[in-house]
Order: C-alpha cells, then structure tokens, then sequence
C-alpha cells in the first residue's frame, strides 16, 4: 500500500473526528511528527502532536479559492502577516520570548542564524544577560528545528533559574535532571531504556554529570545544543572539563559562558575555548563591556588596608616559623607539594585567625589519634550526597602528609604556638573589627565574601547585623529559604563563601560587596563583584576589599594584579580592583562616620588606609 | 585555540527594531483576533500558515486609493523548503502592480485573475520573487552549511582512532577484564561513528534547501 504524503503546514485535516490545522510537520525515516492547532471553536487555538501514520490523517478536501473578503478581516490578515514575517537572517523565536529587546542580546543568535558559527564564547561582563543569550539561541535553534535535544550544564546552584528563565522567557519545558529525578523516570521505564533519552531540554550540574557512573549515559544522547555555564569552572584539566569536553565534541551547536574567561593565565583560557572544539574552526568570541552596550559603569571599587594587631602579626610570625621548619626538612623533591599546602595555610589566615586556628587544631587532633602514623586526614566519600547538591570547595582540604615534620614533637609544638597565637588573634580580628563597622555604618544589605565555610560562622558572631549564611553545605531548599530571609530582612548582611554564591542575581535586593579576603584569582574577585553589579542595578555598586597589611596579603594582591593586566591585553577583561574614582574618599567617609559626598571628583584615586 | 570576532552591532539593532514594531503589530493581532478568525496564522519558522486562498479587499478611503494610484497591492509569500520537504524558512514580499482597469472589472473576474496571477505569476512578478526567494534560500543554506560542517568535523573525529587513555587492569591468568573493557570501547566507538554518519547525512538534507513555490496571501485593490 502506498504511503499518503505528509500533510502541509497551513493544510485543514481531520485527525480523531476533529478538525485541525496543521501547523508542523517533520518528517522521519518511517513517520511525521505532526504538529495540529484546533480550527473550532471553543477550543481554536489548542494544540496537539500526533505521529503519523499511526494516527490517521486525513485530508479536508478544499481548493484554497480566492475570497473577496470585508476590510477589516483584510486588515487584520494583513497585521498577522506582517507580526510573523522574519526576513532572510531574521529570528524567529525572539518576537514571542518574554525579554526586553537589547540588540547586543540579539548578536549570537544573528551569529547561529546566519551561519557564521556553531561554537560560541559568550564572555560579556557580569551582569550583561547571557543565560538570556544562551536562551534565546536555543529557543531560535528550537524554532527551527535544529534543536530536538538540549543540555544546560551548569553549577548545581544554578538549576533552578536556568530552569526557570528557560520555561517563563522562552516557553521551553527543561527538566531539572539529578539523581533522583532519573531514579523516578528510570522506574516507568523498560530496562535497557537509558532515562536521558527521555528528556529533551535537560538542566544539569556539571559536578553531577562528570561522576564516571553517569557521564557515559549523558554521553550516549547525542545532544544537539550543549550549553556549558559558568565555565571558567571547566578551564583547568578536571573531571568538570573533561565531560563537559565529551559532551560538547558530539554537539553540533555549543555556547560556552562565563564572564571570567581569562584569570591571567593564558594555558587555562587556551583550554577553555578548545571544549568542544574538533576541527581548526575558531570559536566565535562575545565579549561586550557595559560601556560597550551604553551602560553606564557606576562601579566604585575600595581598597580598605587594614593594620594588623600585634597578635595577628605574631600568628603570621607563627606560620612562617612551621613553614620554615617544613621547608627546610622536605626541601626540593617534593618542593611543589608542600608549597601548594602552605599556601593552604596562609589561605586560611589570611581569611580568618579562626579559620586557620580550626585547621592547626584539627592537625594536633589528627596527630595525637594517630601517633606517628604517617597517614593524611581520611578523604570523605560523598555517600551523604547522592543529588550532588553540596560542595566541599569552601572547606579546607585534608591536611597532606607532606606538611609534617620528622620530629613530630616538634611539630607539635610550632603548632601548639600557632595555635594559641591564632586563637588570640581571633578574639580580636582586625578585619573583622573593620568589616562590623563598615556594615554598622552602611545601614543597607551587604554581601560579605570570603573563602571558607569556617570564617563564616566566625563572622556571624562577631558582627552586630542580623545575617544570613549562604555555603556550599545547604542543601537546595536550605540555599532558597535563605537567600528569601536576605530578601525580606531590612538591612541583612548575606555571609557567602564563593561555592554557594555563583551565578546569583542579588542586584535587585543590595549594591555593597565586601571581600573579606582577597582570593588568588581574579575571576572569582570578578565573579563575586558581579552577583550584585548586573543590568538592572539602579545605584553606584561598591566593592570593599580588605587587605591586611604585614601578612602578606598585598603580595598577594600584586600578583592579582599582574594576572588582571594580562587577561585585560588578551580579552579586555575587566579589572575587579580599579580604582575608578574617588572610592578612597568614600571609603574613608564610610569607615570614619563622615559624610558620603559622591560627587567630590576632587580627591585624588588610591588605596587608603582605614 | 584558534579563536574570531565578528561585529553584528548594526544588524542587531536593525533586528531589534524589526521585532518591537513585530510585538506591536502581534499585540494588535491577538486583540483583534477576538472578532473571529483570518485563517491565516504565524508558520513554525517564520512566515505564515494559510489555510486558504488570497483574501481580496477593495481599498476604501480616497486617500488609500490614492496611496495606491490605479496599482494593485500583492503580498507574496516566498520561501524555501528543506529535503524533506519541511518548510524551513519564509519572508513575505509585497509590491504594487499596475493591473489595467479593463482587466477586472466585476467581482468575479477579480477572482479569477487574482488566482490567475497566484497560480502562474507574470514574469515581472516572478522575477521578483525569484530574487528574494533567492535571498532566503542562501540565508537558509548558510545556516544549514555551518551545521553540516560541524556535523562532518565531529563524525571525523569519532572516526578517527580512539581517545582517551585504555583501561588497564592487571594482567592475569583468567582475567578479561581488560579485553572486556577494549570491546566495550570499540563498541562505542562503533555506535558513535554510526550516529554520527547518520546525522551527516540529515544535516546533509537540510542543507539541500531548494526554493519553495511563492504563495500569494493577500490582494488590495483600488476599485470596487
């Protein structure tokens, strides 16, 4: 029996004893998808999909004839013909996608439309709307069949708002996929059926997929539009980048975003824009600045030196002993190693005495349960965690076996000293000291950033604010009641650790960002910056950095800065630590109670000493 | 790490006031819409789905006719169609024809000229439409090359020797672990090198856009 054709888009047909117009047809190797809009009333308009031939399709026999037709159903023919028109290179989704019409947002789309390019870096600065671009490059590929199957990869904390923009924007239906949203699908389904196959728009995290139980069946779904998020996160050769590389090399169309391309180290963004590369065909690079898309850069940046006490200086005299002492001993052979564990440890106090006290307490702990075992700390197995929700990354690591030292009474006691020089420094912690009275004189809701979980919990109970913890040991709900209690608190203080705090929109509810520490990589200073400096920020943001002085914080702060000139020469990244107006004078009028004159372009730019 | 710019500022902002005039007009459709249906309505990639033949008005108003000058106003749509046949983009082309008066003269000789040029369009007309059926087309099959190209690239790749570093397990008298493990890989390597043939070869028939047959959706004439 021979085959009827396939019906036409525009063609009347009666499918289930109803009448349809036939709005999709795509076409398979045995069958169409059908895609049909109700022509009666009261259900005009309702749509359904059928598969043909299993679902018989039949034909209302109609000669389309000319019609003399009234003028104002000519009228508004004629407005529904000029609405649906798309000129040759034109998009199609964007007309009907709940956005705000940016032509800069509008350019990779363009790009894919006109074939310009499959693989995508969009780089713009923080705030500048690429979940948005990504989006609608997706909903343009889906628009035009292109795109049957779709992956967003992206860090955990991020799901629900890729989730979110995905279906309010663009009216495309993703699934949050982990552990357990599989496990669900995976019991209606026949065994052999691999649960990925059923979704077609899926949000993952990239820590979630890169586990080698669930990579191979993500990789088994040829994935037609990877998206790959935040991915200064897949730069350096990881698990994260390894995966995300599998995945992208089998997709036809890839976008790689992040607005920290380039931390300074030029092997890192080299690695960054080969994900998914096959062939010598260059990624096509977005990288806008506000100033490129005529929005005003209303970000003043503060250096606030902080002197530190006589006990911090005697714990950082402390530290330098026990790393003389390890130096000295390990020496060159294993020189790397241990210089990557001090540098662990200088971490750690530069972000809270607290901090480092918890680490060196642990270490003693360690030491007298194990006598002179040579074994590390026990690395946990994420058992407790199977979703892949949490992140260790704002904990200290274990402690390696190579900071130790032969004599381990000696050791003990460099690091019983240490560790009753780090408690006393942190009764009493400059930084912090200086933080409380930066926040009681704000009087609006800050975001405080620092590196580890530890220093968090020192924090909250050394300042006078009503805050709230943000860290990457908050469950998903746990991470949405409180970033809802930072909203509806007057004046709250949002204590973050960079792990939980990626990717959040906090430009809406403050505009003051204080570094408590400054981290070693200038995306992440970029990163932290940009939760609160995005399109839709009404007032002048301000970013404080603490930096303390004689613990060698301002090497580290030299370095930052030599790394931020050579990503600023390879891609005009922006600069987290300029100073771009008079923010001294500023700081100094926060710190000391005076008051903010704005306008005083008099003063002349610095660092400044508070 | 081979990496390009490319600067779309001014396309983009001639997009971005196309589709704020577009939301415009679409926001008016969908209130009118309420008076009962036009049988003509947006298509899946642009253009328009129309149910039925052109729909003819007579301009009323002295100055519509005069705007029009004794011409008649054609509204085309023109387009293309992928290999299997899937409309895979359109653009709408309208233009004034001078049409002697002599030649319509009642309403249903109107229809059937109409039909007339609808069916097989006067060579200036279809000149016309076949340069911006041409525009679409190109514009379709250069989107539709810079897949296959990608498509090519990644099938080459998994064609190429396996990646990645072997499984290795201790040898032993019994054990197969490894042989195991280099057959699973082949496997995979096989299965991928196949999807990825296959999806060339779809990619191929989407590039193979042809022109599809201009559809003449709308006619308004100055007499009546």
């Amino acid at each position: 029996m021979q085959k009827p054709p396939p019906p036409r888009p525009g063609d009347l047909v009666v499918v289930r004893r109803s009448r349809w117009r036939v709005v999709d047809v795509r076409s398979y190797a045995d069958c169409a998808l059908v895609t049909l809009e109700s022509a009666l009333r009261p259900s005009a308009g309702a749509r359904r999909r059928v598969v043909s031939p299993f679902d018989p399709i039949e034909p209302v026999d109609r000669v389309p004839r000319a019609r003399v037709v009234g003028p104002r159903i000519w009228r508004r023919a004629c407005r529904a013909v000029i609405a649906a028109d798309v000129p040759a290179g034109g998009l199609v989704a964007a007309r009907t996608a709940a956005i705000e019409l940016l032509p800069y947002q509008l350019e990779p789309a363009l790009a894919i439309v006109r074939g310009i390019g499959t693989r995508l870096l969009l780089a713009d600065e923080v705030g500048l709307g690429k979940t948005i671009q990504a989006a609608l490059v997706a909903s343009e590929l889906i628009a035009r069949g292109g795109v049957d199957r779709l992956l967003v990869l992206t860090p955990a904390g991020l799901r629900d708002q890729w989730v979110d923009e995905l279906s309010r924007r663009f009216a495309i239906g993703a699934t949050r996929v982990d552990a357990r949203t599989l496990r669900h699908t995976a019991v209606a389904l026949p065994v052999g059926v691999n649960p990925w196959t059923t979704v077609t728009a899926a949000v993952a995290s990239i820590d979630y997929v890169k586990r080698p139980e669930v990579l191979p069946a993500v990789a088994s779904v040829w994935w037609d539009l990877v998206i790959v998020d935040e991915a200064h996160t897949v730069a350096a050769d990881s698990d994260r980048r390894a995966a995300a590389h599998t995945l992208a090399s089998r997709a036809p169309y890839v976008l790689i975003l992040t607005a920290t391309p380039h931390s300074g180290d030029r092997d890192l963004f080299a690695s960054l824009c080969d994900v998914g590369a096959v062939d010598a065909a260059p990624l096509l690079v977005f990288r806008r600045t506000r100033s490129d898309v005529g929005i005003a850069a209303r970000r003043r940046v503060h250096l606030v030196r902080v002197d530190a006490t006589a006990a911090e200086r005697r714990m950082h005299a402390h530290l330098i002993r026990y790393a003389d002492a390890v130096r000295a001993e390990r020496g060159r052979p294993r020189g790397a190693e241990t210089l990557l564990a001090l540098a662990v440890l200088h971490k750690r106090m530069l972000s809270s005495a607290w901090s480092l006290a918890q680490s060196v307490d642990r270490r003693l702990r360690a030491l007298a349960a194990a006598g002179d075992s040579d074994d590390g700390e026990q690395l946990l197995l994420p058992l407790g965690d199977p979703a892949g929700e949490l992140t260790d990354a704002d904990q200290p690591p274990a402690w390696p076996s190579t900071l130790a030292l032969a004599d381990r009474e000696r050791e003990r006691r460099l690091l019983t000293a240490l560790l009753t020089a780090a408690s006393d420094a942190s009764r009493h912690e400059s930084k912090v000291r200086r933080l409380a009275t930066l926040l009681r004189r704000t009087r609006e809701p800050a975001v405080v950033f620092t590196e580890y979980r530890d220093t968090l919990s020192h924090v909250l109970r050394s300042i006078a604010r009503p805050a709230i913890l943000l860290h990457g040991g908050l469950r998903r709900e746990e991470r949405a009641e409180a970033l809802q209690a930072f909203a509806s608190a007057p004046a709250a203080v949002l204590l973050a650790t960079d792990a939980a705090a990626e990717g959040l929109n906090l430009h809406h509810r403050c505009r003051i960002v204080v570094n408590l520490e400054l981290p070693w990589n200038p995306s992440r200073l970029e990163q932290r910056i940009g939760r609160v400096d995005r399109i839709g920020q009404t007032r002048a943001v301000h970013a404080f950095h603490l930096v303390a002085v004689a613990t060698g914080e301002t090497v580290v702060l030299d370095r930052l800065r030599a790394r931020i000139a050579v990503a600023e020469s390879d891609v005009r990244a922006a600069d987290p630590l300029s100073d771009r107006s008079q923010e001294c004078a500023i700081a100094r009028a926060l710190l000391s109670g005076e008051p903010d004159d704005e306008d005083d372009d008099s003063k002349p730019a610095s660092g400044c000493r508070a | 790490m081979k990496t390009t710019t490319v600067n779309l500022r001014a396309d983009a902002e001639r997009e971005a006031r196309r589709l704020a005039a577009a939301r415009a007009i679409a926001c008016n459709v969908r209130r009118s819409a309420r008076a009962g249906p036009t049988n003509i309505h947006a298509g899946p990639h642009g253009g328009v789905a129309a149910a039925c033949g052109p729909l003819i008005a007579r301009a009323r108003g002295a100055r519509r006719r005069q705007t029009l000058g004794g011409r008649l106003l054609f509204i085309w749509q023109v387009g293309c169609e992928d290999g299997s046949g899937r409309p895979a983009a359109a653009a709408i082309v309208a233009m004034l024809v001078h049409v002697t008066a002599s030649a319509v003269d009642a309403g249903t000789r109107l229809r059937d000229l109409v039909e007339q040029i609808g069916a097989e369009p006067p060579a200036a007309i279809e000149r016309v439409l076949a340069a911006r059926t041409r525009e679409v087309v190109e514009s379709c099959r250069a989107h539709a090359r810079a897949r296959l190209e990608r498509e090519r690239a990644i099938a080459a790749w998994h064609a190429a020797p396996a990646r990645g570093t072997p499984v290795r397990y201790q040898a032993g008298l019994f054990d197969r672990r490894s042989e195991r493990a280099h057959r699973e890989r082949a496997a995979d390597a096989d299965e991928a090198e196949d999807v990825a043939r296959a999806r060339v070869l779809a990619a191929e028939a989407a590039a193979a856009a042809a022109p599809g047959r201009p559809r003449l959706l709308l006619v308004l004439v100055p007499f009546g």
